[in-house]
């Protein structure tokens, strides 16, 4: 089981990278959205507020109606984030699940990959 | 701040999924089920084959309840019968897909052709998967709204004018026998009639979509059923009586047929309008999801890496979708040569689509014990008594249609399956190392 504080960690690392990648910055200059993260062991629920490609904010709070929010065990979260799982199998496998547009999905998809390249 | 997203609607799933399925290829499917049958008992047909339909429809209701995601047909098998097995029936659905568009690029070209006859329907197939592929890089989607008003004025188009000839002098059922083909017709013309269904169930991405209210899902996936049902069997009916199946099984285009017997050049104008919306709402959903899902098994390491690429500034599955679009130019203008056998990938579609709609019913029954502890939104309800009953059925009726049609429909559809298993077998574990 991942500790909260680790979660934390990864999510406030994956964010610093994300707002660092010049080529992420130039693809996402318009994209614009409000994310979920939702885990569970332990119950943990982070808001992120995406503006052009950038993360502005980071809460830890529930936004109802966000445009994306991604949901799955805290430990398959804390591999994502870190690069150590492929989000697309864990996808196929059911064991991730994504509430999105198809068009954020694939948005989503390409920041792990250019992230972890 | 970003707009915050509402949660789909009833209506809005509901014409999602019927305008998805409505298609123009159903129309000569529709033609096809009738001569089967010999009679008007098409009427009877299409509700028996929309009753066995309502019935997986509440199998993949269930498992878009537990699974909300795109890749459903994966994700289900996987969790059902082990990855083999289902990389296999995936591929098989994907070869599915590309059947089913290829057959609905032709037929469309044979609307336009009938519309312009002075461009041939090889040069219209061409011209029309070029919009296609430009429209789908681009990842230019119907929206919502629009989606809805197109749908239900498709709708609205075909009972109207339905109603319309069956209210007219030109209608007369006296003559037209009921079943003359007896009991095997009867059974052959229900499985040919499961693909006017086709594609009702590609809403289950949209349970991504949903992320409040997630039964609504559920409980649209039965009513567009109803909905295509209660269409089709008025739209057969006024058929039966207005045109004699002699006249329309051989044509790709009956319908246009029926609409210009009916009412002249307006109704010719009338039924090609309906059928360009036909092919609007359904072409696009079915190849833009069926790229994205081999994008998906790509990211996955099931295909080529290469098959993974995005576009950069429309984050669509390019390199997929040319592959995509070349295979069903390829199958269409096959076609568009041999126009006697356009019937050919509708039945291999159709043969196809009921057995997967089986392995769903199975995959309902094996998910019942090896995961009764996931939570489900909706639950069939009677133990496992419906999806075997479904299971069975759609068993038999795959059966029917190989059994009854051409060998070329027999041979595309064990070729498909075989290929689809040894690349699961073998090529997939290469490309995983």
């Amino acid at each position: 089981m991942v500790a909260l504080e680790t979660l934390i960690n990864t999510l406030n690392t994956f964010v610093k990278k994300v707002n660092e990648n010049m080529t992420l910055k130039k693809i996402l200059k318009g994209w614009s959205k409000l994310m979920v993260v939702k885990t569970k062991d332990p119950e943990t629920v982070a808001t992120l507020k995406i503006e052009k490609g950038s993360v502005v904010d980071v809460k830890l709070e529930d936004t109802p109606n966000a445009d994306i929010t991604l949901s799955a065990n805290a430990d398959v979260i804390n591999d994502i984030f870190t690069g150590k799982a492929n989000p697309s199998r864990l996808y196929l496998d059911g064991t991730l699940k994504v509430f999105a547009s198809q068009k954020d999905q694939m948005v989503l998809d390409s920041i792990v990959d250019i992230v972890w390249k | 701040m970003p707009q915050l997203k509402k949660a789909l609607h009833m209506r809005t799933l509901v014409s999602a999924s019927a305008g998805i399925a409505l298609a123009s290829s159903d129309f000569p499917a529709l033609i096809k089920a009738a001569s089967q049958v010999g009679g008007w008992a098409i009427v009877f047909v299409i509700i028996g084959a929309g009753l066995v339909t309502g019935l997986v429809a509440l199998s993949f209701a269930e498992l878009a309840g537990m699974y909300p995601t795109a890749a459903g047909v994966r994700v289900y098998t996987k969790k059902a019968f082990g990855d083999t097995p289902s990389l296999t029936i995936t591929i098989f659905y994907v070869f599915f897909s590309i059947i089913i568009a290829s057959a609905e690029t032709y037929i469309f070209s044979a609307v336009l052709h009938a519309l312009s006859p002075a461009l041939s329907a090889r040069l219209w197939v061409l011209i029309f998967l070029i919009v296609a592929i430009v429209m789908n890089i681009l990842g230019v989607e119907i929206a919502g709204a629009l989606q809805d008003i197109l749908t239900y004025v498709m709708f609205a188009g075909i009972i109207g004018l339905s109603v319309y000839a069956i209210f007219s002098s030109r209608f007369s059922v006296a003559s037209v026998p009921f079943a003359p083909s007896g009991i095997g017709g009867f059974g052959t013309a229900v499985a040919t009639a499961i693909f006017v269904y086709t594609g009702f169930e590609w809403t289950t991405p949209l349970a991504e979509e949903v992320a409040s209210g997630k039964s609504v899902l559920s409980y649209s996936l039965p009513i567009s059923v109803g909905l295509l049902t209660v269409t089709f069997a008025l739209f057969a009916y006024a058929t039966m009586g207005i045109l004699p199946l002699s006249q329309a099984v051989h044509s790709p285009i009956p319908h246009l047929i029926f609409g210009q017997t009916l009412a002249g050049k307006t109704g010719l104008y009338i039924m090609a309008g309906i059928s360009f919306l036909a092919t609007m709402t359904s072409f696009n959903a079915g190849v833009m999801g069926n790229s994205r899902l081999l994008y998906a098994l790509a990211r996955e390491g099931s295909f080529p890496k290469f098959m993974s690429k995005l576009h950069p500034k429309y984050f669509t599955p390019w390199i997929a979708l040319l592959i995509v679009f070349s295979i069903i130019a390829v199958f269409s203008v096959t076609i568009a040569y041999h126009p006697k056998a356009f019937l050919v990938p509708i039945l291999v579609a159709a043969s196809i689509e009921t057995l997967m709609y089986a392995i769903i019913s199975f995959s309902v029954i094996s998910l019942r014990y090896r995961e009764k502890d996931t939570a489900r939104i909706f639950r069939v309800k009677g133990g496992i008594i419906v999806p075997l009953f479904t299971g069975l059925v759609f068993l038999l009726l795959t059966v029917g249609i190989l059994a009854s049609s051409s060998k070329y429909v027999a041979l595309l559809f064990v070729s498909g399956f075989i290929l689809s298993y040894l690349y699961a077998k073998y090529v997939v574990p290469r490309l995983e190392h």
